[in-house]
């Protein structure tokens, strides 16, 4: 019996205006496959809000696209082909072949995390497919046009920041993502693997969208159930797992915001077990993300999975993540090196002879940090890997697999993925 | 300059809301400028200083290129100023960025641009080489 036909291709623009981008990735992608695509995924950086519209961005691709190919995906604060590292532009991957693909979608992620959850199982009628599903990640509200605040020492914001956190992201759809929730929700009612990322924007986080089709949200989950693909998924991280684990004692706003470990202030235990002294943030507020990085919080769910974090504020003595941090935390700290030798490993994990594409999804505040650098990672990829691939750089990487032991994740600053094979 | 494929690489990387000025420049010469209208107007008011700073650090590009020298940055006031030297020349990517950018993106669109300039003088270059040939 004949192996299921495969076929990928991946295709980019760099163009400003937005229709051109949309027809040019469009068009770059599927002149490279032998036949209609399947099903498209389009990511492209925030840069085509002011230099046309996603509307406009959206139209280019069907200009283009076939009527009725199944399309998601959304924005990222930049990507990694074989052709190069970029925080400007558009990609896209198209598949063709015998492969079957169901799309869902469904809206209020930050209003409603459940109510999604059961709009997109009522959408999903198989069982067993791969679900490739993007959704927003975190956005801040602004107090004055762009103004935000990412740190500051005052008791009182410290006091009133999580209950109008979590006003402002039922109410406002601005405020953490919630992404934990929904897949939650979803790994339980939906018996599949799922793997993808948050949306984000270029790290100032204000607003970040969502593709679905011929339409942008910034409030939705999209996603695809993909069938009769062979594949295999995979994460790690870029930091080492901790020794030491403690108790957290106080949280608030969906547990984004860490008060208390063992009953001692977040900041203080943080800073405590780093060595580090508060000057580090509140004398240079504009260096955290940076900085802190390679200083990430770890947090360990109910299944024993391991979810690191990136401290996002720092209000009084408490710690805001963009992600929720769950009973029990613990500190590593790392640095370009290890960075650099978990890039490698994760790509090895994959048989370049047998994978056809490889997707990665990595984390925006890595990819700030690393900046540059990015392109030593690039050169060694290349050099160590000659199958295809995308890394995304999003809000936070998603993946829950089906087996039973191991819980749904949302990661950041990990390398997670999938590798398709032919 | 107008047709000049340099001054159009940079234009694309002027685009940028964090670049604030950009040229390929070397010490007491800008080689290449963007073909749009001017710089950010904030850079110009401190542009003599700047160019003034900018002409030191060329000193010491000039020195040290041949051995290896790739990349020099510097703060003045509310400004970095970004120098991405072209291997074993005494010319830079010069990106003049607010002192509270987001550097890592700009740096990847900063690098993005001195490949394409490279290659861009790669291919004069041999242009050239044929037309003597």
């Amino acid at each position: 019996m004949d192996e299921p036909k495969l076929e990928v291709a991946v295709g980019m623009s760099r163009k400003w205006d937005a229709r051109e981008a949309g027809r040019e990735v469009a068009r770059s992608t599927i002149e490279k496959l032998g036949s209609p695509p399947s099903f498209f995924l389009l990511f492209s950086t925030i840069h085509y809000e002011k230099h046309g519209g996603f509307k406009e961005f959206l139209n280019g691709v069907w200009d283009v696209l076939p009527e009725g190919t199944p399309l998601i995906g959304g924005t990222v604060v930049g990507f990694m082909t074989r052709k190069g590292v970029y925080s400007r532009g558009t990609v896209a991957v198209g598949f063709s072949g015998d492969i079957e693909v169901e799309a869902a979608f469904a809206r209020g992620t930050r209003k409603n995390p459940k109510k999604v959850s059961v709009e997109i199982n009522k959408q999903i009628k198989r069982d067993g497919s791969l679900i490739l599903a993007f959704l927003p990640g975190p956005s801040m509200p602004s107090l004055k046009k762009g103004e935000k605040i990412i740190v500051t020492k005052s008791k009182a914001m410290a006091s009133i920041a999580p209950k109008a956190l979590e006003f402002s992201t039922k109410h406002f759809n601005k405020g953490v993502g919630r992404e934990m929730e929904i897949l939650e929700n979803l790994s339980i009612s939906v018996k599949s693997d799922i793997v993808g990322c948050s949306t984000i924007d270029d790290n100032r986080y204000d607003d970040n969208y969502q593709f679905f089709n011929k339409n942008f949200y910034s409030d939705s989950l999209v996603l695809l159930g993909i069938d009769k693909i062979k594949y295999r998924l995979d994460s790690i991280g870029t930091m080492p797992t901790p020794e030491k684990w403690y108790n957290v004692t106080k949280k608030k706003t969906f547990g984004h915001i860490l008060e208390k470990i063992d009953g001692i202030s977040a900041l203080s235990f943080y800073l405590n077990e780093l060595g580090y002294s508060p000057e580090m943030i509140f004398e240079e507020p504009n260096l955290v993300h940076r900085r802190f990085v390679f200083a990430p919080v770890l947090t360990k769910d109910d299944y024993g999975g391991i979810h690191p974090r990136c401290p996002g504020t720092f209000y009084g003595d408490t710690m805001g993540f963009g992600h929720p941090i769950f009973n029990s935390v613990g500190f590593s700290l790392t640095d370009g090196e290890f960075i650099n030798k978990q890039f490698l490993r994760f790509i090895r994990n994959f048989d370049e002879k047998e994978t056809r594409f490889l997707f990665i999804f990595s984390c925006a505040v890595l990819f700030e940090a690393l900046g540059g650098r990015l392109y030593r990672i690039h050169e060694k990829i290349i050099k160590n890997f000659e199958s295809d691939f995308l890394m995304l750089f999003g809000g936070g990487e998603i993946i829950s697999e089906k087996s039973e032991n191991k819980g749904p994740k949302i990661l950041e600053m990990s390398l997670t993925g999938v590798g398709f094979y032919r | 300059m107008r047709d000049d494929p340099i001054a159009e690489v940079l234009d694309d990387l002027l685009k940028l809301d964090d670049i604030l000025a950009c040229m390929v420049a070397r010490r007491n010469m800008i080689s290449v400028m963007p073909s749009t209208d001017g710089f950010n107007p904030e850079v110009m008011q401190l542009w003599d200083i700047i160019k003034r700073a900018m002409d030191d650090v060329f000193g010491v590009i000039r020195e040290y290129s041949q051995a290896g020298l790739g990349e020099m940055e510097f703060r003045l006031q509310d400004y970095e100023v970004l120098f991405y030297v072209f291997p074993d020349t005494e010319n830079a990517l010069v990106a003049i960025t607010p002192a509270l950018a987001n550097k890592g993106l700009i740096e990847v669109e900063i690098e993005n641009t001195r490949r394409e300039i490279l290659k861009i003088m790669d291919e004069q270059e041999k242009a050239k080489m044929l037309a003597t040939a």
